[in-house]
């Protein structure tokens, strides 16, 4: 059957629909939040993330679940995404702010306000992807393979990625080295 | 200053150099929203969309843990949820379903009636409809024909009544 025929009759309100949706999805909703808070050692409270994740759905008439845009992905992956981050966001409220260094601003955390000026790197000089693949192979100690399954891409798109980025930002220091 | 070192250490160096730099670029790119996120992990996003999304992840921690967690959910099995995960859900919507909203005639009709007869059935039901209209239409001209006559002998008396209250005057 079709994952989205139900989608209008259950955005209306139609309780059977919902209950159908109910039983379909669970399983995704639930294990995606079990699976985010097991390395938490939280797992007993999945049960309450997964129905927390289940009311934001039907909350004020469903307004969560009419964002969602069957042209751009599909349910089950929204579904995942959405329950992966609610699981993320009680962790975060769990651990409290103190200790968790997540829950700063990224930009905070990012910007070193006391980096030299030759570090400062031009807006531009890195894609996007080049500074993750960077971030992916040295901050989380990825092979390129593995970096390449969550890119979706393949290990020696990795690799070329790797030794470009390198490039630019070796010329950049050298430039930099030449300045000074 | 970054330290002339070669091979993979040399590499480390460089990136350890320039990463909070380059972190904080990526930071200012605006967070994408969920369905964005869904349309990354589909595979659906191409052109700046798709650098949107790499440079958030490129940016947070929380949001590299987001895709990776996600990709590992989508990868594997889901398996079946608790029962008392499927029951808390469903109890959060109340009231009844679109089926039992409707009138319990229509229930009783489709109940009671085969599906594929239903056109039939609807037409049939309209041609005796017409028909009892035209029968009433009909029995109502014909008796409003006949009240007409009924109340028309005072009325068509009326001239010579004036000879008879005579007669009796």
């Amino acid at each position: 059957m079709d994952e989205l025929s139900d989608l209008p009759r259950l955005l209306s309100g139609d309780k059977k629909a919902w209950d159908s949706f109910v039983a379909r999805y669970a399983g995704v909703i639930y294990a995606a939040v079990h699976r985010r808070l097991i390395p938490a050692g939280r797992v007993e409270e999945a049960e309450d993330v997964a129905q927390d994740v289940f009311l934001r759905l039907c909350s004020r008439d469903f307004h969560l679940l009419r964002s969602y845009d069957p042209g751009k992905a599909k349910l089950t992956t929204w579904l995942t995404v959405i329950a992966t981050s609610a699981a993320i966001d009680h962790l975060r409220r769990q651990k409290g702010r103190a200790q968790d260094l997540d829950s700063l601003p990224e930009a905070a955390l990012a910007e070193d306000p006391v980096t030299p000026a030759w570090v400062k790197i031009p807006p531009g000089l890195l894609s996007p992807r080049q500074t993750l693949v960077l971030e992916l192979l040295y901050q989380r100690d990825l092979d390129p393979a593995e970096a390449a399954a969550i890119l979706e891409v393949d290990a020696q798109t990795v690799r070329s990625t790797h030794h470009k980025a390198l490039t630019k930002l070796r010329a950049h220091f050298k430039e930099g080295e030449g300045e000074g | 200053m970054v330290k002339r070192q070669d091979g993979p250490e040399g590499d480390r160096a460089i990136w350890q150099a320039a990463r909070a730099a380059l972190r904080a670029e990526a930071a200012r790119t605006a967070p994408p929203h969920e369905m964005e996120i869904a349309a990354y992990l589909d595979g659906r996003l191409e052109g700046q969309e798709l650098e949107r999304v790499e440079a958030w992840m490129a940016s947070s921690e929380a949001a590299l843990k987001l895709v990776m967690a996600a990709r590992e959910s989508l990868a594997s099995d889901p398996g079946r949820a608790p029962e008392s995960v499927i029951r808390s859900a469903t109890a959060l919507l109340g009231g009844p379903a679109e089926e039992d909203r409707r009138g319990w005639l229509e229930r009783l009709g489709s109940a009671v009636i085969a599906p594929a007869w239903r056109p039939a059935v609807t037409a049939i039901a309209a041609v005796i409809f017409l028909l009892v209209c035209a029968g009433s239409f009909e029995l109502g001209r014909q008796e409003s024909r006949y009240l007409a006559q009924f109340h028309a002998e005072p009325s068509d008396l009326d001239g010579p009544s004036l000879g008879l209250d005579d007669d009796i005057l």
